[in-house]
């Protein structure tokens, strides 16, 4: 008689317990998963900084670049979007944004940002020997 | 007694299947840590390449910009970043034309000097 009054009690506890570890083990993989996410744009990122760089060494002017690297042109900057495998896509979490600028001696300035949700991953300033033609 | 059982059995049903959660939990968690930290190093590696090859480039320029010789002899100038990564460029002049020779980065794998291959 005692065990089976405690039934509802264990069960309602259980269920609580139940569900706050399902609640504190959902937001540690998501977070567990965030974090992951991050990491591989980051990785794009660093990727896609040094492909940017070789080919801007490469590239005879702006537009040649646009074509190699299959980006988009808006307000005089170049605009490039990946997805998390490194692919060039529409509306994908990474954007590249290239802008041609200034000439420091000899040298041509692409200042190189990129951006995964809002975060900025990379911000640095990329030269080449060459002379430059924005 | 019937239902106590059942009850309990349910009970180690779910203790297994959090226990599960929360490896999985667990693994997502220390994967993504060590990702990022991989992410980063990767990152600090680009900027540091990036930093060394705008300093070589500079300083190619800024020879560029002298009088233009006939023959000289190879110079070598050695660049490092702030993480200590550095980049070793020697040029030449050649026939009133200033050639890079040399464009060594000891953070790109160079495989032409005698390096072991594990079985």
């Amino acid at each position: 008689m005692k065990r089976h009054s405690q039934f509802p009690l264990m069960s309602m506890t259980m269920a609580v317990m139940i569900i706050a570890c399902t609640a504190i083990l959902a937001v540690l993989y998501l977070q567990g998963r965030q974090l992951s996410c991050q990491a591989t744009a980051q990785s794009v990122a660093a990727l896609k900084l040094q492909n940017a760089d070789a080919l801007w060494q490469k590239a005879t002017d702006n537009d040649q670049l646009v074509t190699m690297l299959n980006g988009q042109v808006k307000e005089q900057n170049i605009i490039v979007t990946y997805d998390l495998d490194g692919n060039v896509t529409e509306n994908g979490p990474v954007t590249m944004t290239l802008s041609f600028t200034r000439n420091e001696g000899q040298l041509a300035m692409m200042k190189v940002v990129i951006v995964y949700q809002n975060q900025e991953l990379i911000n640095t300033s990329i030269s080449r020997l060459s002379e430059a033609k924005p | 007694m019937k239902k106590d059982r059942s009850l309990a059995t349910l009970n180690l049903l779910v203790l297994l299947l959090l226990i599960c959660c929360a490896t999985l939990s667990l693994l997502t968690i220390v994967t993504g840590y060590a990702q990022s930290k991989l992410a980063l190093k990767q990152t600090d590696l680009a900027l540091g390449n990036i930093e060394c090859a705008n300093q070589g480039r500079q300083w190619v320029a800024q020879l560029q910009q002298e009088a233009p010789q006939d023959e000289t002899e190879p110079v070598t100038k050695t660049f490092t970043d702030s993480q200590g990564h550095q980049l070793t460029v020697t040029v030449q002049w050649q026939d009133k034309t200033l050639v890079i020779t040399g464009w060594d980065s000891e953070t790109i794998a160079d495989f032409n000097h005698n390096v072991n291959v594990l079985p």
